[in-house]
């Protein structure tokens, strides 16, 4: 599943090349960190109960061993560099936000987020819009509400705290780059299904990109400490086939044609 | 003392246990080591239990999805006052605390090099922590922008700043005091015949450890008074919109933080260093690699602070540079690890208190250490960012790493300190206590973070509901813990019968055991005649 | 620093020389605040 379930307790693998890629990696790690765990705790485990004073151990004086000193510290540099090789190549690529077809800008302004569509295939398209946390959600959140958090939904997901009133639609199989920005305090833009987040600060300019390889609603949220309502402020992606985005693109164009003065969002900078 | 040296011509009876009179003039005015000692000790405990309540009112409210007891902005002011109260509160102050008790009789010195200026380092702290706990009670509430004050938020607060910052600044000036002093005190206090690489590896710790405070604590005090005249005098070292960078703070903020966190773990791994060969019965494995080891960790320090700040969109050679760079601390803190546990082995093993505290360290402190290598890792950080996978990884490195070898120094050094031997049976029950509840406490917030849950946030998606039920039941659980620590020290300082001999630990090498328990309130008035076998590491053939 | 080893000094002389490292470490930490807010104004 893409989004968070019960009991959950791993990355997820995500939706992209580069996320699952990063799942790779963190397992890699995970492997790496466990061998070396297990050979450790063992030789201490049985240290313990081997050398113990009440089993009769008599303490030995020797205290140094050159030879051992210099292979447990170049067998940790060889593992390292097992690790390292892998994470600068996905780092690269993750730094490659060129020939994008879609660029999307997004804003994170105190406790919202601000999505402008700038650029579609080489043409303007016009489209912008402010999404925040679904009203449900937002009802249920209040100190003392007394309402029940499994009983928010969205198409049959659990989705309090993870819902918001208008999602960011975005196309399958095109790649898209993200420009990142904030207009009031720093905040992250993080959707786990995507393999990253990166952060949304003031008077800066950052980029990133995915690729989404299947459609489907991925759900994700702020990861920096902006305030008050840090806590609320998700972000929700419909990810279409490209037919229907463009479909979905035009509409939102004849609309905001008609309502240009509703879609100019917070105010810019840089 | 048996040793007396011939050049001194002193009455040593005269000098024996004169403390002043009286309970304010004796603490208030003291220049004890071993009083300042016990100060930093007690204030460090009382505000481990501050601090805890903090994180107490943040298990309770995650217990379960939905808001139940406080508002979003209170639950960030207990994040940030848990935070700065745990760190300039908890942690440092008790390794301080150990420093003032032990280094004098370790190194064979009568007392801290500048008595007077540690008891001005010591009193600044608890108005300090008043004027930080003052701004919960103004309008505005306390700082909610985490401990880490990143402007623009932290600027947004209001009257809390300008208080909180001043605080900071005050413990600062008391932390820099403190590691001057040690410093001051190491280099030119030591008995002679107890040269630098004869040391024991907690005053090694503690040498580095002060060089990172001398260091690292001005760019704090920096940092912050960067932040007060942004908000107060018109500047805009941090703001946009005035041509300022929020990342610089970030880069000037970390340059003080990465080094702190060594500086809240170095004298943790030189308590380990004592306690492991103490109940080994075996001398430490590696002491000249253990000491390189320590100085090679605190250099490392200085080289890889961004990779706290790996998602604000640095160039790509700068994000490679701090992979490199933290991956590389792996390798002398492996040597640690395993230098640890080579000198276990061969050993004769008894497990006492401390022994237990230190074992769960090794353990422990490993298992933070490989989420911090993972955390290393820049693509699969811009995942663990700010989840609670961080959460986790820092509280196994600072809760079960840094905490737990100031119990297991409590524990260690108790019996020298008060004369009387602690109860072992409570002290094995608050050992388990701890070591379940603790991993029950942060073990889940490891799957948490993976499974996409941020750090302070004051509320969560259902599907985070178990393990964060689960890592509150933990939570309370440690808490409660807790009181049996002050129990088992009450019970030894003031009710034990049972009195300890000089040499304490049947294992234990160095000058602190050669005196008698309870250590006399004036020791090595004169230095300190050092035999052979008298040192933990090195002999004396001279 | 010299005065740590095999030396017949008695403990005020000891004591001077901390004193003066003490405040050769006050400089030092004088000198870093300096050059850090020096560092904020002109790096950002």
């Amino acid at each position: 599943m893409a989004n968070p379930q019960p009991w959950d307790w791993n990355m997820p693998k995500g939706v992209s090349g580069i996320s699952q890629r990063v799942y790779d990696l963190h397992m890699l790690g995970f492997y790496v960190c466990l061998g070396i765990g297990a050979v450790v705790f063992t030789i201490m485990f049985i240290a313990m109960f081997r050398f113990r004073k009440s089993r009769g151990a008599v303490a030995e004086t020797w205290a140094h061993s050159t030879r051992l000193e210099t292979v447990w510290t170049i067998i940790p540099i060889l593992l390292l560099m097992m690790l390292a090789w892998p994470a600068t190549r996905l780092l690269i690529d993750m730094n490659d936000v060129g020939d994008a077809d879609l660029t999307v800008k997004v804003t994170g302004f105190q406790w919202r987020w601000h999505y402008d569509y700038v650029e579609y295939e080489k043409a303007n398209t016009g489209v912008a819009f402010i999404s925040s946390l679904a009203a449900e959600s937002n009802r249920v959140r209040q100190l003392g509400s007394g309402l029940d958090p499994h009983s928010v939904k969205d198409e049959d997901y659990a989705s309090y705290l993870l819902d918001v009133d208008n999602p960011l639609v975005l196309p399958v199989g095109v790649k898209i780059r993200f420009v990142i920005t904030a207009d009031d305090v720093n905040h992250a833009w993080w959707v786990p299904t995507l393999g990253w987040k990166q952060d949304a600060i003031p008077g800066i300019v950052n980029d990133a990109w995915t690729q989404i390889d299947e459609p489907g609603t991925y759900r994700g949220q702020c990861a920096e400490l902006c305030g008050r309502d840090h806590a609320f402020m998700p972000i929700v992606i419909r990810a279409l086939p490209k037919a229907e985005f463009e479909q979905w693109l035009a509409s939102r164009k004849a609309g905001a044609a008609s309502t240009a003065a509703l879609v100019t969002g917070p105010g810019h900078r840089g | 003392m048996a040793a007396v040296n011939p050049a001194i011509h002193q009455d040593t009876h005269d000098i024996h246990d004169h403390k002043p009179h009286g309970f304010l003039h004796r603490w208030l005015f003291t220049t004890n080591h071993k009083d300042i000692g016990t100060l930093y000790l007690v204030f460090s405990l009382a505000m481990f239990f501050v601090g805890g309540a903090f994180a107490m009112v943040i298990r309770a409210e995650l217990f379960q999805p939905g808001m139940q007891l406080v508002q979003p902005e209170f639950f960030n002011e207990m994040t940030s006052m848990h935070g700065l109260v745990m760190i300039f509160g908890a942690i440092m102050p008790a390794f301080v605390g150990l420093a003032n008790w032990m280094l004098p009789m370790m190194i064979g010195a009568p007392d801290m090099a500048l008595p007077r200026m540690n008891n001005w380092s010591f009193w600044i702290l608890p108005f300090a922590f008043l004027m930080l706990f003052s701004t919960m009670f103004m309008p505005g509430g306390g700082p909610q922008g985490g401990w880490t004050m990143y402007p623009p938020l932290a600027l947004q607060g209001g009257m809390n700043v300008a208080f909180s910052i001043f605080s900071i600044h005050m413990m600062g000036i008391s932390s820099i005091m403190g590691a001057i002093n040690i410093i001051a005190t190491i280099l030119n206090m030591r008995a002679p015949g107890m040269d630098l690489l004869r040391m024991p590896v907690f005053v090694w710790s503690w040498l580095i450890t002060a060089f990172l405070l001398i260091a690292v604590l001005p760019v704090l005090a920096g940092a912050v008074t960067m932040l007060l005249t942004d908000k107060y005098f018109g500047t805009s070292f941090f703001n946009a919109a005035g041509g300022g960078d929020p990342v610089m703070y970030q880069h000037i903020f970390w340059f003080f933080g990465h080094p702190e966190v060594y500086i809240m773990i170095l004298p943790a791994f030189g308590i380990v260093s004592e306690v492991i060969p103490t109940f080994s019965r075996k001398p430490l494995f590696g002491y000249q690699a253990m000491v390189y080891a320590l100085a090679c960790i605190a250099f490392l320090s200085f080289i890889v602070w961004a990779h706290h700040m790996f998602t604000v969109g640095m160039p790509l050679g700068g994000n490679l540079f701090f992979m490199y760079g933290t991956m590389l601390i792996a390798i002398p803190t492996g040597v640690k690890i395993f230098n640890w546990v080579t000198t276990m082995w061969g050993g004769s093993l008894t497990f006492e208190t401390p022994m237990l505290f230190a074992c769960a360290f090794v353990i422990l402190f490993s298992i933070g250490g490989f989420s911090g290598v993972s955390l290393a890792l820049v693509p699969a950080d811009f995942q663990y960012h700010d989840t609670f996978f961080v959460v986790a990884h820092f509280h196994y490195v600072l809760v079960t790493g840094a905490a737990f070898a100031i119990m297991a120094a409590v524990y260690y050094w108790l019996p020298k300190w008060s004369g009387h031997m602690y109860s072992e049976k409570w002290g094995k029950v608050h050992f388990w206590s701890s070591a379940i509840s603790v991993n029950l406490l942060f073990f889940p917030q490891h799957f948490l973070g993976l499974a996409g849950m941020p750090r302070r946030i004051a509320d969560y998606n259902v599907a985070f509901a178990e393990f964060n039920m689960i890592s509150s039941i933990g939570g309370f659980w440690f808490g409660l813990t807790q009181i049996i620590f002050v129990g088992v020290i009450v019970h030894c300082v003031f009710f034990s019968r049972v009195r300890a001999t000089g040499q304490v630990w049947e294992g234990s090498h160095g000058l602190e055991w050669t005196l008698p328990s309870p250590a006399p309130y004036h020791s090595f008035s004169e230095p300190p005649v050092i035999t052979a076998g008298m040192l933990a590491h090195g002999d004396v053939s001279r | 620093m010299a005065t740590g080893k095999h030396d017949p000094d008695d403990v005020e002389t000891r004591r001077a020389h901390a004193r003066r490292t003490a405040w050769i470490l006050l400089g030092v930490v004088v000198l870093i605040f300096i050059v850090s807010i020096i560092n904020g104004a002109l790096l950002r």
